[in-house]
């Protein structure tokens, strides 16, 4: 972050904290409400705070988009009103910046930022809402202009708003009544993006009123409206392309910041902390979702706004984004008025308001079905309703590899038979799965957790992450989690003889100097400090070089060890003691290429050692989500190859629209849970102390994505996924098996749960350069204001 | 579960009035004197028709189809099965007779702001004062609380729980409506200031407990009725509506969420009838009402939801009634106990009970 970012984000919280309304403002939906914001952001232009993002000659701070993210985040924690003049400042602005000329930026925003001209948008009609290109309103050539002519409807706030700007037919005016216009019968072309007054003559706007009782939106009935030429945006028959780089806008980062729903993730949270039953695990759990969801939302925005600073272009997250959002918007709010119980439905509680107008979150700016629709055919590129043939079968998407050395262990993995080495691992046989990690072992992958001065590659905690999300995509059969992570941070913090890495151990009586090399042990007694730094030393060389695996249990998370014939070195791991051991009698996992056995530890190696034990579970944990990420995405790309080819009724099945939605709801899945991932694992590499709560983050929303991915995919691939022989199997097991491990779902939500029990901090974004200092969340005040607005 | 013959025939009475009346008026006057909902459980010994759960249910569910305003839930179900089950022959002979002929309407004041609906934290406290009974306290979401003719209390006595009836046309009796989000439901407090009250019946923590059960039975039907009305609409729209061509309904994903809608609401209504059926008497109507008071209320609340988003936007307008079933969904749910309190019923009858 550079000092200049940091000083405008400090001047903002400021000068939000010095002039916010004392209580909230009377609904933006009622005339005296409306008034009462065009004021607040009278204040806030003053202030030139009000258009952050715009150029200063337009009343701006020339703000980057990060810096844009930051300041809304300051914004909504300090419990900024609703912008009034969004659809303005979100909307038409980016359009005239994109499209317009300067005449009209000169003429148009100035005002705008000063909220002397707020805009409303005319987009829908009444047999226009989904499909938009079904508009029939019209924009008749005249004399220096346009003549505007039609029914526009659910523009909200027009009401009360001074302009509006909406798409009209140009072209095929004499459109027949399915809308469907122009030329060869495209009905995109031959519409025109254009402005006017809504106190124009010729307008008449009737107030619509919305299910909470305010006239927040209305219909704009349009006769003759003269529009001049100078108030076209762009070109006459090119407005649906300009329309659309708007809709895109609108869905995406522009219209809903994350720090709305981070604000009200904070309330939620403050509000259970207030009123929420301690035994009412299953409300907690809810809180524990919306609070993660929002995080992820959060997240998952900054990452987008760190690409598109780097020069990338907004794709479909805008979809992904709007449905994730709007139903996280729904849940987070019935949480909360299920925790006030029956004050739920008192007028006036603020909570019910938000619960209502979050209603209507899924419907606007393109319905979620749209949105699904959309996400199957770009992302998953899953055919349309007229194919009747197979489509391609070869899928791949999601993000590119993060270095060539991700590409090189992808390539690695996709060119080596996994199925066949975990089939015959499965049988008995693991020489071709032991030849697999010999492989990996050469190219790095099992020494990336050990440090370097045993031979490793110090690696960070993000690329333990990415490696391990390749081999849950692959299904690489062996412990995984286990070998890779959790025992070398284990075996790390041992061999250290330097400083407290066991710091508890320190105060312990039994460790004894003058113990001699190789002297034998009473059991239960220690090694000397010296001796076992040795062995770790021995062991974590041979984990770097790939001749050692190990496997580990970690009672009561991880009971059981993996894997533990595969394995030459068996620990056991409890905060009273470490210890090396055997492996009892193998007991069969669900997936047939994993083993699970109690360990019998008598080798101890440290006492009190609950630090150590806490971080190397927590790494492990980070694993296990790792591959469980990979494996969802690995059974989301499966179930779009089959859907592709396998045809049924005459058509490939992934053009039906439940099986695309059914695969949208997936993608979506997976693209929120990566971000907790990612955050998880810097969390561990600045060695954070919420690294308990992102981590549980991450498991959570890696753990479900990943059960959701494996039961569409079953679903999908209809009986043949059912079957042994299909590799399915293979990822479906592997799910299964991982989804409990290393701590439940439910368990992670608890931990989630009592970490925001915890006084909390909004964290800034963790990726990208405007990491600021934290800041501190005051919880919004709670939910019994009904105080009138300042004065 | 099918309905009999006369039950059947009690529905189509029922639908076929609300149905000819004027969409302005009230059915109820019609509904109570021409087929005598209100005096359905209520025994033929205290002017009732002597039949029970079952039928009230059957016009519960016609009651919730339309969102009629209607006294029977708070009146003829909460207040006169708890005066009923409290075994005071007197009470019954004197309070019933009104309330089955719906001369008369009652509401029970019950619950604390909490709004527990149970009996270890009360509204109200009830002192001895020589052979009356004085009440004071507050207690909150009174169904028909303002209007009603009869007010019964239920009390913390210094020897447990009790159940008064308090002339509401006397001096430190104050009821106040309440403004909620369901304009359909008619909620109010109550709040007494050492107020004279008769005592009804002996220890009321069973009557009231007996009430509430059938009342979430009732309440529960009425939710099937509102979240079938709700998916009938929603299809109808569904058939009607046209976008890119087409209706609708034509769209898979939309018809998979309303086949999804369905099953949700056929099971919902086989729930209603079979806990409707409970015999008196029968050890597991608090489990039953509990089950039906969860299951029932999600339902309708997700059938509401639906139905306004399959609207599209005319789902959020005032003018179309999505937004009513969404709102009756709310009030429903926490009436008589939240869903959550209710399932930690279900789940320690079922999982801390003894084998």
């Amino acid at each position: 972050m550079t000092p200049d970012t940091g000083a405008f984000l400090a001047e903002a919280r400021d000068w939000l904290a010095a002039h916010m309304p004392p209580g909230p403002l009377p609904s933006v939906d009622t005339a005296e409400g409306f008034e009462w914001h065009r004021e607040w952001e009278r204040a806030l232009a003053a202030a030139r705070l009000s258009v952050v993002s715009w150029p200063t000659e337009y009343g701006g701070r020339d703000a980057s988009l990060l810096e844009w993210l930051a300041f809304e985040e300051a914004y909504y924690a300090a419990g900024g009103p609703v912008r009034v003049g969004q659809n303005g400042l979100f909307l038409l602005a980016p359009t005239l910046f994109a499209h317009g000329t300067r005449e009209q930026r000169d003429r148009l925003l100035p005002p705008m930022a000063r909220a002397d001209e707020i805009w409303a948008q005319a987009w829908s009609e009444p047999e226009a809402g989904s499909d938009l290109a079904a508009i029939r309103s019209r924009a008749v050539p005249t004399d220096g202009g346009w003549l505007l002519s039609g029914t526009k409807t659910w523009s909200s706030r027009a009401a009360f708003a001074d302009r509006a700007f909406g798409l009209f037919r140009t072209d095929g005016v004499g459109a027949d009544a399915d809308g469907a216009g122009g030329a060869g019968g495209d009905r995109h072309r031959g519409l025109t993006y254009l402005l006017f007054g809504l106190r124009d003559p010729g307008v008449t706007v009737r107030p619509i009123r919305q299910l909470g009782g305010e006239t927040g939106f209305a219909e704009i009935f349009l006769d003759d409206v003269f529009v001049p030429d100078a108030n076209v945006v762009g070109a006459p028959g090119d407005g649906w392309r300009i329309a659309m780089s708007t809709a895109s806008h609108e869905r995406g980062l522009s219209l809903r910041s994350p720090g709305r729903f981070v604000a009200a993730a904070d309330r939620l949270v403050a509000l259970w902390r207030g009123v929420g039953e301690p035994a009412d695990t299953a409300t907690a759990h809810r809180v524990a979702d919306a609070w993660i969801g929002a995080r992820a939302y959060q997240l998952h925005t900054n990452a987008t706004a760190v690409r598109l600073a780097e020069g990338g272009t907004l794709g479909t997250e805008a979809s992904m984004g709007k449905v994730f959002w709007s139903e996280l918007d729904i849940a987070l709010h019935e949480t909360a008025l299920g925790l006030l119980g029956p004050r739920a439905e008192l007028r006036g509680e603020r909570w019910l308001e938000g619960c209502l107008f979050a209603l209507a979150g899924p419907i606007y700016a393109g319905t979620n079905e749209i949105q699904r629709t959309v996400i199957a055919e770009r992302v998953l590129s899953l055919p349309r309703a007229s194919a009747t043939s197979p489509g391609r079968s070869s899928t791949s998407f999601g993000r590119p590899p993060a270095s060539p050395w991700a590409a090189a262990l992808h390539d690695l993995l996709d060119a080596a038979d996994v199925p066949a080495a975990a089939r015959s691992w499965a049988d008995g046989d693991r020489s071709t799965g032991l030849a697999l990690w010999g492989r990996l072992a050469g190219l790095g992958v099992t020494a990336l957790a050990v440090p370097e001065k045993w031979g490793g590659l110090g690696a960070s905690a993000t690329d333990l992450a990415t490696a391990c999300e390749e081999l849950g995509h692959h299904a690489v059969p062996g412990p995984v989690a286990e070998s890779l992570a959790a025992v070398p941070a284990l075996l790390s913090a041992l061999a250290e003889t330097e400083g407290r890495a066991v710091p508890d151990e320190a105060e312990s009586p039994e460790a004894d100097d003058s113990a001699t090399d190789g002297g034998v042990r009473a059991p239960g007694e220690l090694p000397a400090p010296g001796d076992r730094a040795d062995r770790c030393g021995d062991w974590l060389a041979g984990l770097a070089t790939g001749d050692l695996l190990a496997t580990l249990a970690m009672p009561p998370r991880l009971p059981l060890a993996a894997d533990a014939e595969a394995a030459g070195l068996v620990l056991l791991a409890e905060p009273d003691a470490i210890s090396a051991g055997r492996a009892g009698p193998r007991q069969r996992s669900v997936d047939p290429s994993r083993s699970l056995s109690v360990v019998n530890g008598d080798d101890v190696l440290a006492r009190n050692a609950a630090a150590a034990v806490a971080r190397a579970f927590d790494l492990g944990a980070l694993a296990c989500s790792a591959q469980l990420l990979g494996a969802a995405r690995a059974l989301l790309e499966a179930s779009v190859r089959h859907a592709r080819v396998r045809v049924q009724f005459g058509q490939p099945v992934g053009t039906f629209q439940a099986v695309k939605h059914k695969l949208a709801d997936v993608v979506i899945a997976i693209e929120f849970a990566r971000p907790l991932l990612d955050a998880a694992a810097a969390a561990i590499d600045r060695d954070a102390p919420t690294v308990p709560r992102d981590v549980s983050a991450a498991k959570v929303a890696c753990g479900d994505a990943a059960a959701l991915a494996a039961r569409s995919a079953l679903q999908v691939h209809g009986a043949i996924g059912y079957t042994a022989e299909h590799d399915l199997s293979l990822w479906l097991t592997k799910v299964r098996a991982l989804a409990p491990a290393w701590g439940s779902q439910a368990w992670h939500r608890q931990r989630v749960v009592t970490s925001l029990a915890l006084p909390s901090t909004i964290e800034p974004p963790s990726v990208g350069p405007c990491a600021a200092a934290p800041v501190t969340s005051a919880p919004s005040p709670d939910v019994e204001r009904d105080e009138s607005p300042w004065a | 579960m099918g309905l009999t013959v006369e039950q059947r025939d009690l529905r189509d009475a029922v639908r076929g009035l609300i149905a000819k009346t004027d969409p302005a008026v009230s059915p109820w006057p019609r509904l109570r004197k021409e087929i005598g909902v209100t005096a359905l459980a209520i025994p033929e010994r205290f002017g009732g028709a002597g039949a029970g759960l079952a039928e009230t249910c059957v016009v519960m569910e016609e009651l919730g189809r339309n969102l009629t305003p209607a006294p029977m839930l708070g009146s003829a179900v909460l207040a006169a099965q708890a005066v009923l089950a409290s075994g005071d022959e007197a009470a019954c002979e004197r309070l019933l007779p009104a309330i089955a002929d719906g001369s008369a309407t009652a509401a029970l004041a019950w619950t604390t702001p909490a709004g527990r609906w149970g009996t270890a934290e009360l509204g109200h406290c009830a002192r001895a004062v020589e052979r009356h009974w004085q009440l004071t306290g507050s207690a909150h979401y009174v169904l028909d609380g303002a209007t009603a003719d009869v007010l019964l209390v239920a009390a913390t006595t210094p020897d447990g729980t009790g159940l008064f009836e308090v002339d509401p046309r006397q001096d430190g009796v104050a009821r106040t409506p309440v403004t909620t989000m369901d304009a359909s439901r008619d909620l109010a407090v109550v709040r007494l200031a050492d107020v004279t009250g008769r005592r009804i019946g002996e220890d009321a923590v069973a009557p009231l407990a007996f009430a509430r059960d059938q009342a979430c039975i009732a309440l529960g039907a009425e939710q099937v009725g509102a979240a079938e009305r709700a998916l009938e609409l929603t299809v109808a729209h569904l058939l009607t509506r046209v976008q890119f061509g087409q209706p609708l309904g034509a769209f898979q994903a939309l018809q998979h969420r309303a086949a999804d809608l369905h099953v949700l609401v056929e099971s919902a209504r086989s729930l209603s009838r079979a806990m409707a059926a409970t015999l008196t008497g029968d050890p597991d109507l608090g489990l039953r009402a509990a089950a039906v008071k969860v299951y029932c209320s999600e339902t309708l609340t997700r059938a509401a939801c639906e139905m306004i988003q399959l609207h599209g936007a005319i789902g959020v307008t005032w003018e179309h009634q999505a937004h009513r079933y969404l709102k009756r969904a709310h009030s429903g749910r926490y009436l008589f106990g939240s869903p959550a309190r209710h399932l930690s019923a279900i789940s320690a009858n079922l999982i801390d009970a003894p084998n």
